[in-house]
């Protein structure tokens, strides 16, 4: 069975995922500017920078430069890992038992 | 806001990466079944009022009502689908944006050439009812064959039979000549946009 230590710890952060997963919903070709981005995510640009940097250095995502405006799209290292994390996580869905959720105050 | 550190269960996960995924997609996918239903509006109303205000005998003796309306209509639909498209595209830079720009290029141009090519019809045809029947036949044409092509390249069957029943409206409309032909275009226009409005899934 799938252990949570194999899913990347790079995508498997919260406001990573939703990156990611941002991302991932642009068709291959497109870009997203710093500003739709933060926007989408509602988040601030310090810390939307901070996440950011640490998916570039892994080479998941690329930042172009264009005209004061830096635009974002997944590479196909970001692709295929984000592919992949949502594979695990569906597999390892698939082979536990539905459980009733607990509410968390 | 999500926090930003801390971990994921897997189900949390999974359920966090699809629905930001589906948000995203419908916050930058323009909503095809937005523009259909403006102009489903737009349509109907511009040449409805063109129809009773056209002609010897009209319904209501105001043709430059009629053609005010229509005008205030078509240029109405045209900014409120160009602004929901250039919303929904905002800070979206590739592909899709080239696709979109050829796109909106496209139609200005067509237009263009349908003003100018009634302009030219116009110097040498000195018949009231055959100008607005070939005014009104020309655009609906026009963007007939903008969807029809447009449905058939991209895969698009609801874009594609759109077109494909305005063909049949305009050349109807043809027929019926004036200027019966401006309630063909009317009632055509809004079954076809209308039906297309229906068919076309909304974005979740």
């Amino acid at each position: 069975m799938t252990n949570l230590s194999e899913l990347d710890p790079l995508i498997h952060a919260p406001m990573r995922l939703r990156i990611t997963s941002t991302l991932a919903a642009l068709p291959p070709g497109d870009a997203l500017s710093f500003t739709r981005l933060r926007d989408l995510l509602d988040t601030t640009a310090g810390n939307l920078i901070t996440h950011l940097r640490k998916l570039d250095d892994a080479d998941y995502i690329d930042a172009t430069k264009r005209a004061n405006t830096t635009y974002y799209a997944l590479t196909p290292t970001g692709r295929t890992a984000y592919a992949d994390y949502k594979n695990t996580l569906q597999h390892w869905l698939n082979q536990v038992p539905t459980e009733p959720r607990q509410h968390h105050e | 806001m999500e926090p930003s550190t801390g971990r994921l269960d897997h189900r949390d996960a999974l359920e966090l990466a699809e629905a930001t995924e589906r948000n995203a997609r419908a916050a930058i996918t323009p909503s095809n079944q937005f523009a259909y239903t403006t102009w489903a509006i737009a349509w109907p109303l511009g040449f409805g009022a063109r129809w009773i205000t056209a002609g010897d005998d009209p319904i209501i003796d105001a043709s430059w009502a009629g053609n005010l309306i229509y005008s205030i209509c078509v240029i109405a639909a045209i900014v409120v689908t160009a602004a929901h498209y250039a919303r929904r595209a905002r800070g979206v830079t590739g592909t899709s944006s080239r696709i979109g720009r050829s796109w909106a290029f496209a139609w200005i141009a067509a237009f263009a050439v349908c003003i100018t090519t009634t302009a030219g019809i116009g110097n040498v045809v000195s018949s009231d009812a055959a100008m607005d029947l070939i005014a009104a036949c020309l655009v609906t044409f026009t963007g007939a064959v903008i969807y029809t092509a447009a449905g058939a390249v991209i895969d698009d069957r609801t874009l594609n039979l759109t077109g494909l029943w305005l063909l049949a409206t305009c050349a109807t409309a043809a027929i019926v000549g004036p200027y019966a032909h401006l309630a063909v275009i009317a009632v055509g226009g809004a079954i076809g946009f209308t039906a297309a409005a229906v068919a076309t899934p909304e974005q979740r």
